[in-house]
């Protein structure tokens, strides 16, 4: 018994066998791909196909109905394979592209027609034109001696799938799949199957449990691809919104809509568009424009990625040509962009120079005076606490004076090389020439108050606008020699960095505490060791409830 | 080399040649030309005449008109138009020198075979 198909060849209606259609179908689809670039193409197809209609009524002429494969092979012997109408016809152009047609490419196929079980073996065997006799000999020692085979044999069931056209069995077997190899298989499947319904009864069932499994199986692998579709989905939409809100962002950063840095705080936060950015940084405009080009094509493409990933995700049709490939070339360009302006930003930041003030508290008898180092008022009179908790390197951005406010101010305390007590404030800054570099140094206002044997520094320091960032900052050294006892107020955390002391105490846990200058270096006078190790070595912020401002 | 190849080189040359022949003669539909073409082992596959009657066609030499079949499809019946007259006549005269000029190559080779 065997399925037909009907098909209307020239008007005329044929039923046809099932593997003879799929012989037929196969041929003029050749036929068509060999003569896809002339210009006559569906006349020549037309014409053929009624050709072919009218060998087939001859053959059908005696009370036969039904079309059968060896009638289309006929047929086709008649009409020519295609590779013989190359020979006949000289078509250059087209050879390649049936050449195409016919090109050998393997593909992974569960081989259900020589299967023992599943076809698992079978079908790798063809894969690597290895016997599958020795797969299968080391599938039944793996699933005796480790038991993992039989997974590994179950998840291959599962995710490869059983060749079942002719074609999809060609390809399994890496014969090109065109009409003579198609009309083979047929051939050969038609006498294989007379030999297997001769086959013993034992074979039969398990061959039964077989194609049971293999129904599970693909049940299996249809829910698991159920699944992927769902979670597909959803990660296609998080893509998308995740996409979309950042170029937004993007975008409103470019319009100087949003904030391109923001910090501090809800009290004394700051915030600067990226054009207010762009001015302090950048020297022209021209270098910029470029910086801003670059950043936001570098930033944004990724972005654009993921919403095209989403939609792809979300409507697999969905498919713009060459948006992948323009995408990456265009992300770098802007990388290229990007470094190119760094480098040109970055000559003006490639010279470094200070200006160094050197106060000598000449009034104090550095033996019997205790030194008190307090931080001073904070620009901005806050009454809160909060302002501790920002980092060091915080810089406020103020327009209303043209004056940038930089909190890069460090700090330390070291031995003086005479018997003086004395401060040094050292300025430096970056330039395209240490000439450039001085005079931004120089450009530096820094105020520390020294009153009597109190010394009061300040966290902040100003330069004019039109200095622009160059990475100027303030170190505040105070020189004690040997002896001398300084005591460091809370405020100053903000500040200290880094001062040496043989009880190798954290920065922050040294402020409140009295210090005394010895050969060896800074030694605590009160600090309680005990506690001091169960704290820990590292800082913890504290809750602003419990820190009190020493502003004087 | 192919002998094959060579051989239907040498039968793709004359076979438009012929077509227009066959079709000066008398109009006719595909499968007369096809019987006609067999007769003389001119043709190997059927399926070759179809793109070089698209091509004469195309190129103005042919026209056809078409006729209901009893038996089958209907059927489409080639004829020369005055251009293809023309081109078949000057394709005749071609061959006369072309026969003569082959002819006299082969005579040559006549003595030594």
């Amino acid at each position: 018994m065997k399925k037909t198909v009907q098909v209307n060849l020239s008007g005329q209606i044929f039923t046809l066998d099932e593997d003879a259609f799929d012989l037929l179908s196969s041929y003029l689809n050749q036929i068509g791909k060999l003569y896809d670039r002339s210009p006559g193409k569906d006349e020549i197809i037309t014409d053929i196909e009624m050709r072919i209609a009218e060998l087939l009524l001859e053959k059908l002429a005696n009370n036969k109905q039904v079309v059968m494969i060896q009638d289309v092979e006929a047929v086709i012997t008649i009409m020519g394979k295609p590779e013989q109408f190359e020979a006949e016809e000289d078509y250059q152009d087209t050879s390649s592209n049936y050449a195409e047609s016919n090109h050998k490419s393997k593909r992974l196929f569960r081989d259900q027609d020589n299967a023992v079980v599943g076809g698992v073996c079978a079908g790798v065997g063809q894969y690597f034109g290895i016997e599958p006799i020795w797969l299968r000999l080391f599938m039944a020692i793996s699933i005796i001696v480790f038991g993992s085979g039989a997974l590994l044999y179950i998840i291959l069931w599962v995710i490869v799938p059983a060749a079942r056209t002719t074609a999809e069995k060609l390809s399994m077997k890496g014969e090109p799949v065109n009409i003579n190899n198609i009309g083979k298989t047929i051939e050969d499947e038609i006498n294989n199957l007379g030999a297997k319904l001769g086959s013993n009864g034992a074979k039969n069932t398990t061959r039964k449990m077989a194609s049971g499994l293999d129904r599970f199986f693909s049940f299996l692998a249809e829910l698991i691809r159920g699944f992927l579709k769902v979670f597909g989905k959803i990660l296609g939409a998080v893509l998308f919104l995740v996409g979309l809100f950042s170029i937004i962002g993007i975008l409103g950063a470019v319009f100087g809509i949003a904030d391109f840095f923001h910090w501090g705080n809800d009290h004394w936060g700051n915030s600067m568009t990226i054009y207010e950015f762009g001015d302090v940084v950048f020297s022209s405009s021209e270098w910029f424009a470029a910086a801003v080009v670059g950043l936001v094509i570098t930033f944004a493409i990724p972005f654009i990625g993921m919403i095209y990933g989403g939609i792809g995700l979300l409507f697999p049709k969905v498919r713009i040509p060459y948006l992948g490939v323009s995408l990456v070339g265009l992300w770098f360009i802007g990388v290229s962009i990007v470094v190119f302006t760094a480098f040109g930003v970055g000559r003006e930041f490639s010279k470094e120079d200070t200006s160094k003030t050197e106060f000598v508290l000449s009034n104090l008898n550095q033996l019997q005076d205790t030194i008190i180092v307090d931080l001073g008022a904070d620009p901005f009179h806050l009454s809160t606490s909060k302002s501790y908790r920002i980092n060091r390197n915080d810089f406020v951005f103020k327009t209303e004076e043209n004056e940038i406010l930089f909190g890069n101010v460090s700090f330390n305390v070291e031995e003086s090389r005479t018997d003086a007590i004395s401060l040094e404030i050292l300025k430096s800054s970056q330039g395209a020439s240490f000439d450039e570099a001085r005079n931004r140094a120089e450009a530096i206002k820094y105020e520390t108050k020294i009153d009597s044997n109190k010394i009061t520094v300040d966290a902040y320091f100003r330069f004019p606008l039109n200095q622009m960032l160059r990475d100027q900052d303030v170190n505040v050294t105070l020189k004690l020699p040997t002896g001398s006892v300084v005591y460091l107020t809370e405020g100053l955390q903000r500040v200290i960095d880094d001062i040496d002391n043989i009880d190798d105490i954290y920065d922050p846990h040294m402020v409140n505490h009295y210090w005394k200058m010895t050969s060896r270096g800074l030694l605590c006078l009160d600090c309680d060791r005990s506690t001091q190790k169960v704290d820990g070595e590292y800082y913890e912020p504290q809750s602003s409830t419990t820190i009190v401002i020493e502003n004087h | 080399m192919n002998i094959e190849n060579s051989k239907a080189q040498l039968r793709k040359g004359v076979l438009e040649f012929c077509v227009l022949a066959l079709l000066k003669k008398e109009e006719a539909y595909p499968s007369d030309l096809l019987a006609a073409l067999k007769d003389a082992q001119l043709i190997v596959v059927e399926g070759t005449l179809y793109p070089l009657l698209s091509r004469l066609k195309n190129g103005g030499l042919l026209t056809y008109r078409w006729e209901e079949s009893k038996t089958g499809p209907p059927r489409k019946y080639y004829c020369l138009t005055a251009e293809g007259d023309q081109f078949y006549n000057e394709l005749v005269a071609s061959w006369g020198e072309l026969k003569e000029a082959v002819e006299n190559v082969l005579l040559a080779n006549k003595p030594t075979n």
